[in-house]
């Protein structure tokens, strides 16, 4: 499994019912990876609260092959 | 990496070295306190902006650190940075402190404000000059 593919999955499982977008990034080498979150769950928090969730899951990542990432984080409307 | 290659969102690379020394200041290694996590309350405290980063603001080490120094420099305001590649001790346990993994950290008045994705947000917003002020 690629490491895109690994921190797709990893993020869909940890934010359920919301759109998860991971793809690598222009120009640069493969452990770098561009994330656009879309969830409900970050609706209550502030902006930093949100990519300290999202980095709180991808944590370990960073211990192993992830090296950097850029971050986008939306709130999702409840339907 | 080329300019054209660039994947950062730079804001403007284009600062001058007399502006850049005149609004940022290194804050020197191992910086007044042996112990670990005293000495990065020591260091958040040493300024009202300081970005732990890669390098330094003539030579950052990371495009991710060039850009949220380019963001702080072309406010205009007074900022200090602290080299975490010359600290590998102070580089792991800062990131449990603040629950963030990565680098630049941005802390303003004491407190994370985040990286350079929430730098770059908060500065197209206009809301990171309303942070400074």
């Amino acid at each position: 499994m690629s490491l895109t593919e690994k921190i797709r999955s990893l993020l869909s499982e940890n934010f359920p019912n919301s759109e998860v977008e991971v793809g690598p990034m222009r120009g640069a080498s493969d452990d770098h990876l561009e994330i656009c979150i879309t969830s409900a769950k970050f609706n209550n928090l502030t902006l930093l609260e949100q990519h300290q969730m999202v980095m709180g899951v991808l944590k370990q990542e960073f211990q192993d092959a992830l090296h950097a990432i850029r971050l986008k984080t939306l709130k999702k409307e409840e339907s | 990496m080329s300019e054209n290659n660039n994947p950062f969102n730079v804001v403007n690379p284009n600062v001058s070295e007399e502006h850049a020394q005149k609004v940022s200041n290194e804050i020197p290694t191992g910086f007044e306190e042996s112990d670990t996590l005293k000495r990065i309350e020591k260091i958040i405290q040493a300024s009202p902006i300081v970005i732990f980063m890669k390098g330094n603001a003539f030579f950052p080490q990371c495009g991710f650190s060039a850009n949220t120094v380019a963001a702080f420099s072309n406010l205009g305001v007074e900022f200090k940075t602290y080299d975490i590649l010359q600290d590998p001790e102070l580089r792991q346990q800062i990131k449990d402190y603040s629950n963030w993994p990565t680098f630049p950290q941005v802390y303003v008045k004491g407190k994370l404000i985040g990286g350079n994705d929430i730098v770059m947000e908060l500065y197209h917003s206009g809301e990171l000059q309303q942070i400074l002020n």
